[in-house]
Formats: C-alpha cells, sequence, structure tokens
C-alpha cells in the first residue's frame, strides 16, 4: 500500500524551513531594511561626491590649491601621526596591565579609560579648554611662560588624543583576556625574558587586533570635529583640521570646495570601511574578542 | 629535638593572609604598565575631567539649577533630549529590523549591505553634517521633496532627528546583532512542535530574550544623540528655542568666554551620560540574572 | 492518562513508508519503512551518520523527505505542517525558553493554542501541577531554567511536550548531554514514566545499552538503511547481518569455514552452528564472554596475551593474535595473566555470516 508521492509534488507543499518567515515577508523585510540603509546612510554619502563634482572636475580640483587647505591637510596628519601611536601605546600597556595580571580595582580602571567614549566631544574640548585656557587651571602659568595650548596646535593634539584614547585598548582588552597568559608563561619557562616573550609571543596574538583598532583610532583622530572645534579657534592657515577647513568653506557658501575637501574625507571612511570589513571577514577570530566591545 | 631557644621573641602568624592589590605573577611589567597607564589616564582624563567636576561645583546645584531653567538653556536640552529620545527610538527598531536581516536571511550584497552599518561610525561628522544639510535643505534631493508634501526638514527639530537617527543606527544594530545570530534554532523548532504559529514563536520566544540588547542598543544611540555636534550643527540651523541643540549652547558659552554657564550645561549633559550607563549596567545585570547571560 | 488504552493493542500508531532524504549529494535515508505500534518505547540505534536523527526530525515535521511518506494512524501526514502533528520533541540540549518560568515552559503548547481550543487557566495550571508531581519536581514550577541542572531541565523538556498530549513522543538523543550517573538515573525514569502513560515514544540513541534497557523494541539503522527491528532479545540472539551483531557490542571476528550446518575454525569444530544453505569461508563473531581460556586441542585459536585490566568485577584481557588482531576476553576476576604469556582461546558461543 505505499504510495510514494513525486519529489516536485513534495517540494511545493513544503515551507523552506521550519525556523524562518515565508517568502515574500522576508523579501519585504529585506527591501525595507536596504531603502532604509539607503536612504539614510547610502544618500548623504553619495550627495558629498555629487556636489563636490556639481560644478566640474577643474573646480573641485581647485578646492585643493589652496594654501589654507594644505595646512588642513598638514595639521590633520600631524595630529593623527601624533595621537594615534600615543593611543598605541596606551592602549598595550593598558591591556598588558590588566588582560596579564589580577588586581584589585580592574573594574574600574577599565570603566574609567571607557570615559572618553560616553562623553560628548564638545564636552571633550571643554574639558581641555578649563585646564588649558587663559582663564583655565593652568591658564597663568601658561601665560607666564609664554606657552600657547588652546587656539595653538598642542590644543588640538590634546584634545583629540583624549577623544581617541579608549579606541586601541578596549579592542585589545577583551582580545588579550581571551588569550589568556598560558603563552607567556610558557616562553618564560623557556627562559625568554619579558619583553622577548612580549614580542615574540604576544604581539603576533594580537596583531590583528591592533591594525584594526589602529585603523579606528585613525579614522577617528583624522574625523574628529566638535572637540578640536573648541579648543582650535578657528585660525585659518594655522589652527584648522580638514573637518575645521570644511566648515569654514561651508559657512562662506562655498559649496563645492567644502564638498571637495569633505570627499577627501569621505574617501578617507570608506577606505577604512573597506580594509576594516575585509579585516573583519577574513580575521573574525583574532579580533572577534573585541569586536563585541563596540 | 632541644627546645626553641628563647632568644627572639616568638611571633605568631596572623589567621589571615593580608589582602594584596596584586595576584603574585611570574609575568613581569606590571609595574610599568599599571603605572604608564594610571599616569596617562590621570593627565588625559581624570584630571580634565576633575576641572569640570570642580568648577561646576563651584556654581553649586543652585548655580546650575539657575542655567538649566535659563529659557534658551531649557529649549535646548529640551530639543537635545526629545529629539534624542524619538530618534533613538526609530533607530532601534529599524536597527533591529536591519540586524535580524542581516542574520538571518541570505541575499546579496549581504557582506556590503553590513559593512554600510559602519558608515557613521568611521565618516567624519562635519562630513555627514554638510551631506544632510545640503540633501535635506529646501532644494535638496531629498528636502525638495519633503516640502512638496509640506514637511520642512532643514533648520526644524526634524532635520535633527534626521541626523541623530544617522549617528545612533549603528549602535543599534550592532548591540542585537551577535545576540540573534546565537539564537538556537531548536528554540524555535520546540516552539513549532507545541503547535505555536510562526508569529507567536517570534513574538514569545526569540524576541524576549532579546528586549535587554535591544533596550541597551536604545540607551547608547540615545547617549550619542544627546552629545553629537557636527552631524547636526549644519542642519539645524541652530534657531534659538527651535533647533538649538545643548552641545551648541555650550560652544556659544565659551565664545562668550561664560565658562560657568558653559560648565553647567555639560554637567547635565555629563549626568545623564553617567546615568544612561549606570541604566546599561542595570539592565546587563538583570539579564544576567534573569536569563543566566547577557 | 493519554494513550493507555492503546497499550501495546498492536496497532500501528505510525507507519513510516519508503522514505528517502538527500543531503547535498550523501544519501541520508534510503528507501526507509517502518512501522510504530502503538504505546510501545521504539529506539532508533545506530552509529552517527545513520539518519536516525533525520528519521526523527521528519516524522515530527522538522524536516521534509525527497521521497516517502509518513502516514499518522489513518491520516497521510507528510505534507502536515510540523504545528498541526500533535508530536511531542524533546530535544538533546532540551531547548527550554530560558526567559519563561518551568510553569510558563510547560504551559507553552497549551497557551499557544487559539483561544477557542484553549482550556481555562485553571485547568492549565492543574495540567502543569500534575506534569510537575509526574516527573517528580513538584514545587518547582516558579524556577528559572537557569537554576536547574541538567537532569531537572531534561525532565521539564519531557513534561513540556506531554502537556499537550500528543500523539508520539520523540526524543532526540534525550540523554547525550548529561553525566553518566544522571544518564542512568534518567533511564530509568524514562521507562517508569512510560509504564504509567504508555505513550508511544520513539527515542533516537548511539548507545547500545540504553536502546537494549530501555526499549520494547529496537531498529538497528545503518548509513540511512533499517538493519533490524526486533525486540532487544531478538536483536541480541538473531542479528541478521554483521552490522547489527557489530553494532551491538564488542565482537570478536574469526575467520571460519561453514559447511553441513557445522562451523569449524582451523580445522577444529565450534558449537557454532551455521544456518542452513551457509556454505564455504564465513566469518564467525564472538563477544568476549564466549570465549574461554583453553588449552591445546581446546584452543581454536592461540595468542599472547598484552595486557589486563579490570572492570565492573571482570577481567578484560587483550590477547594479540598471530594475524597482527588483537581481542579482547572476558574472563571471571581470579584469573591473572601475565603480559606475554601464550594462551589459548576456545570459542564456545557466537554468529556466522558470509564473508
Amino acid at each position: 500500500m505505499s504510495e510514494t508521492f513525486a519529489p516536485a509534488a513534495l517540494a511545493e507543499a513544503r515551507p523552506a524551513s521550519v525556523v524562518t518567515e515565508g517568502r515574500w515577508i522576508r523579501w519585504l523585510l529585506i527591501g525595507i531594511a536596504i531603502l532604509f540603509l539607503a536612504l539614510f546612510l547610502v544618500l548623504p554619502l553619495l550627495t558629498v561626491f555629487a556636489q563636490a563634482f556639481a560644478k566640474g572636475f577643474a573646480a573641485y580640483l581647485a578646492a585643493f590649491t589652496e594654501a589654507d587647505a594644505h595646512a588642513a591637510i598638514r595639521l590633520t596628519l600631524l595630529t593623527a601621526a601624533i595621537a594615534v601611536p600615543f593611543n598605541l601605546v596606551f592602549g598595550i600597556m593598558a591591556s598588558w596591565a590588566i588582560a596579564k595580571f589580577e588586581f584589585w580595582g580592574k573594574n574600574l580602571l577599565v570603566t574609567l579609560i571607557d570615559l572618553p567614549f560616553s562623553v560628548s566631544p564638545v564636552v571633550s574640548g571643554l574639558i581641555y579648554v578649563l585646564v588649558f585656557g587663559a582663564q583655565g587651571l593652568l591658564g597663568p602659568w601658561l601665560l607666564a611662560h609664554d606657552i600657547q595650548v588652546i587656539f595653538a596646535v598642542p590644543g588640538i593634539v590634546l584634545a583629540t588624543i583624549f577623544v581617541t584614547f579608549p579606541f586601541v585598548a578596549r579592542q585589545l582588552i577583551p582580545l588579550m583576556q581571551e588569550q589568556g597568559t598560558a603563552e607567556e608563561e610558557a616562553a618564560l619557562t623557556l627562559g625568554a625574558s619579558g619583553w622577548h616573550a612580549f614580542r615574540t609571543v604576544t604581539l603576533p596574538n594580537i596583531r590583528w587586533g591592533l591594525l584594526y583598532s589602529v585603523l579606528l583610532c585613525n579614522a577617528r583622530a583624522m574625523g574628529e570635529f566638535g572637540a578640536v572645534s573648541v579648543v582650535s579657534g578657528h585660525i585659518r592657515g594655522l589652527t584648522n583640521t580638514l573637518p575645521l577647513h570644511v566648515e569654514i568653506l561651508y559657512n562662506e557658501y562655498n559649496f563645492v570646495a567644502a564638498f571637495a575637501v569633505a570627499s577627501l574625507l569621505a574617501g578617507l571612511a570608506l577606505v577604512t570601511l573597506c580594509v576594516k570589513s575585509l579585516l573583519e571577514w577574513r580575521y573574525a577570530d583574532e579580533i572577534a574578542a573585541g569586536a563585541r566591545g563596540h | 629535638m632541644a627546645p626553641p631557644t628563647r632568644a627572639e621573641p616568638f611571633h605568631a602568624q596572623p589567621l589571615r593572609p593580608k589582602r594584596r592589590f596584586l595576584r603574585p605573577s611570574v609575568i613581569p611589567g606590571f609595574g610599568l604598565a599599571f603605572g604608564y597607564t594610571l599616569t596617562c589616564l590621570g593627565l588625559i582624563v581624570l584630571l580634565p575631567l576633575a576641572a569640570l567636576v570642580t568648577r561646576a561645583s563651584g556654581l553649586g546645584l543652585a548655580g546650575i539649577w539657575e542655567v538649566a531653567t535659563d529659557p534658551r538653556v531649557a529649549s535646548a536640552l529640551r530639543v537635545s533630549f526629545g529629539v534624542s529620545l524619538v530618534a533613538a527610538l526609530t533607530a532601534s527598531v529599524f536597527g533591529f529590523l536591519i540586524a535580524w536581516v542581516l542574520t538571518r536571511y541570505r541575499f546579496p550584497g549581504r557582506k556590503i549591505v553590513d559593512a554600510v552599518v559602519d558608515l557613521p561610525f568611521a565618516l567624519p561628522t562635519a562630513v555627514a553634517g554638510i551631506a544632510l544639510a545640503a540633501l535635506y535643505a529646501p532644494n535638496g534631493l531629498v528636502g525638495a521633496q519633503l516640502a512638496r508634501i509640506g514637511i520642512e526638514a532643514a533648520y526644524t527639530p526634524v532635520g535633527i532627528y534626521i541626523a541623530m537617527v544617522f549617528i545612533g543606527l549603528p549602535f543599534a544594530v550592532r548591540t542585537v546583532q551577535p545576540l540573534i545570530a546565537e539564537i538556537d534554532k531548536e528554540i524555535e523548532e520546540a516552539s513549532a512542535t507545541l503547535g505555536a504559529g510562526r508569529v507567536h514563536t517570534l513574538v514569545r520566544v526569540v524576541l524576549p530574550p532579546l528586549i535587554p540588547a535591544v533596550l541597551t542598543g536604545f540607551a547608547l544611540a540615545f547617549a550619542r544623540g544627546v552629545g553629537e555636534y557636527g552631524s547636526i550643527i549644519f542642519i539645524a540651523g541652530n534657531l534659538p528655542y527651535v533647533s538649538e541643540i545643548a552641545p551648541l549652547l555650550i560652544v556659544i558659552k565659551l565664545s562668550e568666554y561664560d565658562y560657568g554657564g558653559a560648565c553647567a550645561i555639560a554637567t547635565l549633559m555629563l549626568g545623564i551620560s553617567f546615568l544612561t550607563l549606570l541604566a546599561i549596567n542595570l539592565i546587563q545585570a538583570w539579564s544576567r540574572r534573569r536569563f543566566g547571560y547577557v | 492518562m493519554p494513550g493507555a488504552t492503546e497499550r501495546m493493542g498492536g496497532s500501528t500508531a505510525i507507519r513510516v513508508e519508503a522514505l528517502s532524504k538527500t543531503f547535498d549529494t550523501a544519501a541520508v535515508l534510503h528507501d526507509f519503512s517502518l512501522d510504530v505500534r502503538a504505546g510501545e518505547l521504539l529506539a532508533l540505534l545506530g552509529p552517527s551518520g545513520s539518519g536516525k536523527t533525520t528519521l526523527l526530525r521528519i516524522i515530527a515535521g522538522l524536516d521534509f523527505p525527497d521521497a516517502g511518506r509518513i502516514v499518522f494512524g489513518a491520516e497521510d501526514a507528510t505534507r502536515l505542517p510540523v504545528q498541526q502533528r500533535a508530536v511531542g520533541f524533546v530535544f538533546q540540549h532540551y531547548a527550554l525558553f530560558k526567559h519563561m518560568s518551568v510553569a510558563e515552559n510547560i504551559a507553552y503548547g497549551l497557551n499557544a493554542r487559539k483561544r477557542s481550543e484553549r482550556p481555562a487557566k485553571a485547568e492549565i495550571r492543574r495540567r502543569v501541577g500534575d506534569l510537575l508531581d509526574l516527573i517528580k519536581l513538584s514545587g518547582f514550577a516558579d524556577r528559572y531554567p537557569s537554576q536547574l541542572s541538567g537532569g531537572q531541565r531534561q525532565r521539564i523538556a519531557l513534561a513540556r511536550a506531554l502537556a499537550v498530549e500528543p500523539r508520539v513522543l520523540l526524543l532526540d538523543e534525550p540523554f547525550g548531554a548529561l553525566d553518566a550517573q544522571v544518564r542512568k538515573d534518567l533511564r530509568r525514569w524514562l521507562r517508569e514514566i512510560h509504564d504509567r502513560t504508555g505513550q508511544t515514544t520513539i527515542f533516537v540513541t548511539h548507545d547500545q545499552d540504553e536502546a537494549l534497557e530501555l526499549s520494547d523494541r529496537v531498529a538497528v539503522l545503518d548509513k540511512g538503511r533499517l538493519e533490524q527491528v526486533g525486540t532487544p532479545d531478538e536483536v541480541q540472539e538473531a542479528p541478521v547481518s554483521a552490522t547489527v551483531l557489530k553494532f551491538l557490542g564488542d565482537t570478536i571476528e574469526v575467520e571460519a569455514i561453514a559447511q553441513g550446518g557445522e562451523v569449524r575454525v582451523d580445522g577444529r569444530l565450534t558449537p557454532v552452528r551455521a544456518p542452513e544453505g551457509l556454505v564455504g569461508p564465513v566469518k564467525l563473531y564472538a563477544r568476549p564472554w564466549q570465549l574461554q581460556f583453553a588449552e591445546g586441542d581446546q584452543a581454536h585459536l592461540q595468542g599472547v596475551v598484552r595486557s589486563s585490566y579490570r572492570t565492573q568485577g571482570r577481567q578484560r584481557i587483550e590477547v594479540d593474535r598471530p594475524e597482527g588482531r588483537t581481542v579482547v576476553v572476558e574472563a571471571a576476576d581470579t584469573n591473572r595473566f601475565a603480559a606475554g604469556s601464550p594462551v589459548g582461546l576456545r570459542i564456545i558461543g557466537g554468529h556466522v555470516f558470509p564473508n
């Protein structure tokens, strides 16, 4: 009495799986998601390039011949060149102390390191004005020694360091915690010095997490606006980073130039996203422990 | 055995071992790493923040209240917090949808869409700011369409809302995404074998364990929106009492050398950030107790 | 209690007909047919990859066959969605709803029904209470899964499946994730529950002790095919193939010659009988207790002791045979065998199958 149904008939009747929604609903939801992202995220990005090239390629290039633009690029690169290595070293030191040792107050320390992440950019700039500004804590002392921090390059660098302070640490700490201390201890038993163990055992293990966090740190350092805006004083040719230069151009209704310079930063953002995604796709495990700690 | 000589007094060992700060370890470098970490933390983060706290406490609660109730300040706070609330809600809802679609469905270009979600993280705020302003201005691509149906986006809280959704979205997506990925399909199968339809399963079985993550994402998006500066000031138009945000007021007060006023507003914003962080920690603690995981 | 009137009546509760399933290019189930009798406790036994879990999931409606059909009683259920099949499924890792209390978990199936079919709240509470008593976890109603041990969670998963009064209970390696001792206790407990409720039950396992101890009938699967189905005694005493025999326990494999019903190893006669018609070179399979130590002519095989260890009151001795194979022999505890000493082995029982 056994009747065998033709496979085709069965395939029609059944749903793809018990644990998913019907086909139409799936595609509808996918559509809504993509539409939302296109409208809110992609469109603004495209606008940058559209506006930058609105008056043609010549007008686009003209934006970069300005001396002020050159100064802004130089300042941005300089700031990143100082802030990123500084926070890199800090990140490595902090995660070494936190991940490889057990001590009282560890959680508190991690929370404190995370603080800049939850502070508004403007407030980040404000607190440096409060310390180094003319009416600030160190104001009189700085004046007496003829040192200018606020409204000068040092202030910009400091504010940038503050804003990007936790980036490397919060990526490396969970990663190194996950990796544990067994390998370093093994290296020590084999006679390696602490520094040698760090160089030959720890560093290779964290290299992708390191690269990943440096990438993000750099993107933020070069793109920071709010904090830098507060401490910079907006002195053309002297204390304007690229984002500030964009603001000035925009406020002068020099839209093409503003978007042209902005396209540089947008290009940087796209490169960052690409490399970041590549790293995530290929080395998910080597950066994974940190990836959750957004 | 000869009795012990009485040459030295005999000290009894304490019954409890002394409380140690650091658990002894063979791994070297703690002193250096920990010292460096504390120094950097103190100088870069704690000192400037302390300056803010001292300035603010100098004002006293009464002083802060006075600033907070100033009509213009009150209005700016209302705008910042109110619009951020609505924007965070939007980001949470669509963020959940996007996270679900990215994790549970397969479609061409999924990986690229996944990478696009991080755009607001990578794009400098000033660039996003002018792009949104250009897009939603009355003669902009989207702004013109909205004007036709009577919605003014630029120079109104609506523009602020759009900018806040832009920056809050990645938080909403990334906090929920890992949890959706970890859902055990067997739970859904169990629900189906017990007779529940797909919607019932989604609402009663799949969704509830995700709620802590959704709330966390909401809180993060909210906190970020309140403090955001660069993405908003261009599209907002910054009309006092209408579309002026709290961070901008801080900048204005600083430019007027009203350090006290700036500090008062900053303290209020920091207070909210702190409360938000606290709320997140409480949510996660509750979740750990109830579900056994975060 | 449901099913009590159908106890071992011999009527077929579930018929699996000519089921085939292919994953990618590997055939997981091959033209598989099986009858499940009402009220019986049936074990699906086989190594990993034998298709037993796939079969269970197809019966439940969690997976779909490429060909064949499933019949519940008189109703063709092949196209019936899982929600309507009224099967109680218990997963290896429990799949309890972590955010719901024990009572809410057990009541879930009842609460998920349409309003018109849902029992009153008081009735649901009563049933949950009865089930908690049945699984000996009364008083646990308001606890949460994260507060319970693995064994307790599994019992709750079972109660949750029973709450909807399913036509059949399906258990997928239910004790696989538990400690050895808990596993033993739960085995005994499952048998008691089954005897009490008379529920038709199919459970999947790769542990032959479990299958033989618990079930009314055992279905032995290998590579997607049904090798044999019968009572535990039947499959052990009359295995139909070498596969079944080998899967049900340790075996010693010996070359032998069958002729006229007699089986000889190395020319010497063994007490093993060959089935009619089986002539020529065959393989003789014996269990460790079907070999005895013997001397000279009495011994069928020769070997050298490699090592011995004691377990559960008996000695297991590893003996190296000249052809390079090592066999394990069981002997009473009192014997002592030195490594390296030559021994003779005598076959006192076993089965033969063609080469």
